[in-house]
């Protein structure tokens, strides 16, 4: 099910995109994007590899065919997509692409690839394919194909000289969909396939090919017309935000496809329209700062004034003191995605008004109300590298960073915001491609409240309150052995419209060196309620960290009161007897951050149907905040009582949105494109789990980020 | 299916109106919603990102009776033109800011760094550009960007000041003789010409200088 909570966040994205990139440019030619949302000429795939990072989702229609495709460019030779389309029904798939070869002056570039790769297998086929470029608007491509793109006049399978058995194409798909088809690959007949991409000027291209792939699915099962294997399209791409194709397909029928080009590297504002920063306060100069903090009343008067000041620029004053020549403080950054930015930004702010006997500055930024780091800075340093070239690297390699796991510091800041915030929200809820019906949603509107109890003690909730929408329309449930933890997640609130989303209470903190806490308590998601604990091993420099986590929760009422359920049974799933659902779920998790920017996790444990099993992650994180991943669970359920997706898996995308409008902020949207919710591998749903509290605020993310320090 | 659709959207356009609190910037989502909307709006990369406060009626009487230094700027290309303040000093550098939040640093009237403007110098060595401005020459500069990433990304120019001719400048009433310098910079990328107004003394009095790819050029006038 692709759950897009957020979907006015993305469409957002798109749309602000589109209306701020660039015209394109003439000197490189990028990638021509399919029917299928993939890198080629119409049908047929080309060798050619996108931009790295670039992430295009096309939508495309010809005859009853409708593909819906979200392309990542994963590395600079690797290209992943994932697509939702309608055949005879609606289908989820998978593809891969590797460029074996660039293109040089007189070869081709040379890609491979694997097309809908897990699952049904409906678009199932593998290519070998070279493309080269003549002249400067000219791009020829021809390549091998099996599988479907071996259907039209296939010949013996020419690796049937290293192996009779590539001969035959076996059926590896099974029932349920999900499962690599690795036993199927390159193999039975195959048949050649070729095109022409041909620029007319920067903006159009003419398109051309013939097409290996006889459509013999939907000839049989929906009627489709195929008359010839020659395909014919035009291209216009007025700026490199978007391509629009309308394409002449297989002699009878008419398609168009429109790709939307996102390229995470390259923001509206590469620098942020975040206000300037204090300027620094040199000593030489003079300044307006106390001599010392000796005197008690100077001490006060002079922290108050520190508190409003950062205040002012979004952070918010925890305590202070002078030992010696040390000012030492402990913030939270509340407006800067970087938290290097707000090191920066904050050491500025104290050399203005640090006594002048202060020669030492040690920063100590929160999350949640516990410290993540230590960082020590010079006074002399600023003092000295303020507007130099070459700034931030060198005031990086003069900061020091440790653990801040000692007590806070003597003199507190009396925060004047009050401890209680609410809000009053509009919401968008969209669940896509649940099977029967693309798409359901509701609009309504969200009330949050939230009650500070200390900084690191928290309680916080949402309400929902549904003005339109058509998720009442709850379909049948699939009928499965398991208690229905996920399966029946489309009924919680569809009836009353309006509920309590979550509504619990967190408690934060640092019990060691390098170790963090959570505990939690009360209704956390939607299906779950109940108390949860977490312990998180993470030194500040390292790359490596560990974490558990122990839960017991019960099975939350359909009404999203406060009331819980047993789980359901009997057919369509209407029969509620027994005691209420309850289970103890727990993870140990290993987490490591990879020096090319990816990010993997894996998570060891029981799931919420009691299940055993292993969660594995791996997301390529931009240092300016984009992340794209994927993650696949694997347990000790069947693939045949897990059902359709045989196990969970998924791909999810973060945006953070100053990346999007220049403002500094540290929200983010993000979606999870995943498989159908079903019971197996499911994972309790909680907030603020403490890896994605500590990480921005540790060495890692400093050093990526620190050429904000001086922003 | 259809009619749903149409009145669960028009229902959106609606409700987004109507987000209200203290927490309601933590959703994002209708944050984003504003700036799709103002982003279709024509002109938008030049609405959404701050310019300088609109310039009041300068007079030299205005100018004598304040009590810090300022300069006149313009944004060329977002046609935006208002004043600084002087509001700090470290050695020969000098940052002066706009009130709506805009910092520009100068030494010896050459644009060192600005902050602010969405795609900001950082920082640079202008060392060789004020030697250049007294005698003339060829020289290399560097100069600090923030790329799309929060990565410094250094370029270097190739870059040669020339003096091109005298000129009488008048600011509000005081007419001072300047020397016109005009520096001309070749990078991998971008190519740029800056020109200064230099006083005898040595003081720039009026100047236009190159910032970055995605904002352009400014002008200053020392007041």
């Amino acid at each position: 099910m692709f759950e897009l909570d957020r979907i006015i966040g993305i469409s957002g994205v798109l749309c602000a995109v589109i209306a701020a990139t660039p015209a394109a440019a003439d000197d490189d030619w990028r990638a021509n994007y399919t029917l299928y949302g993939t890198p080629g000429i119409i049908d047929m795939p080309t060798a050619v590899a996108p931009a790295d990072g670039e992430i295009a989702t096309t939508v495309a229609v010809f005859g009853d065919t409708q593909r819906v495709t979200f392309t990542f460019q994963v590395l600079p030779r690797v290209s992943g997509s994932f697509r939702y389309s309608l055949i005879d029904t609606y289908d989820r798939s998978f593809d891969l692409q590797y460029q074996v070869t660039d293109e040089g002056q007189y070869m081709p570039a040379i890609s491979v690839g694997v097309r809908d790769f897990i699952g049904t297998g409906r678009y199932s086929s593998e290519y070998l394919v070279a493309t080269k470029t003549l002249g400067t608007n000219v791009r020829v491509s021809g390549g091998l194909g099996w599988g479907r793109l071996g259907s039209l006049d296939g010949f013996t399978n020419p690796l049937g000289i290293i192996d009779e058995r590539f001969e035959t194409r076996p059926d590896d798909s099974i029932d349920t969909g999900g499962t690599i088809l690795s036993g199927q690959f390159f193999r039975g007949d195959a048949a050649l396939f070729g095109g022409v991409e041909w620029r007319l000027n920067d903006e159009w291209t003419v398109l051309a090919e013939y097409s290996s792939d006889i459509y013999e699915r939907e000839t049989t099962l929906i009627g489709f017309e195929r008359e010839s294997p020659l395909n014919f399209g035009i291209k216009w791409q007025p700026r490199d935000a978007y391509q629009l194709g309308a394409y002449y397909m297989y002699g009878t029928d008419i398609g168009f496809a429109a790709t939307i080009l996102i390229d995470p590297t390259t923001p509206n504002f590469p620098s942020g329209l975040d206000t300037s920063p204090m300027p620094v306060g040199v000593r030489a100069e003079g300044i307006s700062a106390a001599a010392t903090w000796d005197n008690p009343e100077v001490e006060t008067a002079s922290v108050d004034a520190l508190g409003s000041i950062l205040a002012a620029d979004g952070f918010r004053l925890h305590g202070a003191e002078v030992v010696g020549n040390t000012l030492r403080v402990r913030y939270e950054n509340q407006r800067y995605r970087a938290e290097a930015q707000g090191v920066g930004r904050v050491s500025r702010i104290l050399t203005q008004v640090a006594p002048v006997n202060v020669d030492t500055f040690i920063l100590e930024p929160t999350r949640r109300g516990i410290t993540t780091s230590s960082v020590t800075i010079r006074r002399s340093d600023l003092e000295a590298l303020e507007n130099e070239p070459n700034a931030a690297a060198l005031s990086y390699d003069r900061a020091i960073f440790s653990d801040a796991a000692g007590p806070a510091p003597a003199v507190e800041w009396e925060d004047p915001t009050p401890a209680f915030l609410w809000g009053v929200a509009p919401y968008l809820e969209l669940s896509l491609f649940d099977g029967e019906e693309p798409i359901r949603g509701d609009v309504g509107l969200e009330a949050t409240f939230q009650y500070e109890l200390r900084p690191n003690v928290i309680l916080a909730g949402a309400y929902r309150y549904r003005v339109a929408g058509n998720r009442d329309e709850v379909g049948s449930i699939s009928e499965s052995d398991l208690p229905d933890v996920r399966r029946t997640s489309l009924r919680y609130g569809a009836e009353s419209g309006s509920g309590i989303e979550n509504l619990f209470m967190s408690w934060y903190g640092r019990p060691g060196q390098n170790v963090y806490s959570r505990a939690s308590v009360g209704y956390f998601e939607r299906s779950f309620g109940g108390v949860s604990g977490e312990l998180l091993w993470k030194p500040v420099d390292s790359r490596l960290a560990l974490g558990a986590e122990l839960n017991y929760t019960l099975l939350r009422d359909y009404d999203l009161g406060l009331g819980f359920r047993p789980a359901c049974s009997g057919t369509d799933c209407n029969s509620f007897v027994g005691d209420d659902y309850d289970v103890i779920t727990g993870h140990l998790s290993a987490y490591y951050d990879f020096e090319n920017g990816f990010q993997g996790q894996v998570d060891v444990g029981r799931y919420l149907a009691g299940d055993w099993g292993a969660t594995f992650s791996l997301d390529r994180e931009f240092d300016n905040g984009w992340k794209v991943g994927a993650y696949f669970t694997l347990t000790d359920v069947p693939f045949d009582d897990f059902g359709e997706g045989s196990f969970d898996k998924g791909i999810r995308i973060e945006i953070p949105s100053d990346w999007l409008f220049g403002t500094p902020t540290r929200d983010t949207s993000s979606t999870t494109l995943s498989s159908l919710e079903r019971d197996g591998g499911a994972r309790l749903r909680i907030d603020g789990r403490l890896y994605d509290v500590v990480e921005g605020g540790h060495q890692g993310q400093l050093e990526e980020n620190w050429g904000r320090f001086w922003r | 299916m259809n009619t749903t659709w149409t009145s669960v959207l028009s229902t959106a356009t609606l409700v987004v109106v109507s987000a209200c609190g203290p927490l309601n910037t933590k959703n994002a989502s209708v944050g984003v919603f504003r700036g799709v909307v103002q982003s279709a709006m024509p002109d938008d990369s030049a609405a959404a990102a701050p310019s300088v406060e609109a310039a009041q009626a300068l007079t030299r009487d205005y100018i004598e009776a304040q009590e810090t230094n300022m300069l006149r700027v313009s944004i060329i290309d977002r046609e935006a033109t208002g004043l600084i303040f002087e509001v700090g000093r470290n050695g020969d550098k000098v940052t002066w800011n706009s009130p709506d939040g805009l910092s520009f640093v100068l030494e010896a009237g050459v644009l060192v760094a600005t902050r602010g403007l969405g795609d900001d110098v950082m920082g640079s060595d202008v060392s060789s550009v004020k030697a250049a401005l007294r005698s003339g020459g060829s020289y290399l500069r560097t100069i600090d960007f923030l790329d799309g990433l929060g990565q410094i990304e250094r370029s270097v120019y190739q870059c040669r000041m020339d003096n091109v001719r005298t000129e009488a400048l008048t600011i509000f009433e005081r007419t001072y003789t300047t020397t016109v310098m005009e520096e001309l910079c070749t990078g991998e990328t971008h190519s740029f010409k800056n020109t200064y107004w230099r006083g005898g003394n040595g003081t720039i009095w009026q100047s236009r200088q190159w910032i970055s790819a995605g904002v352009g050029y400014v002008g200053y006038q020392k007041l």
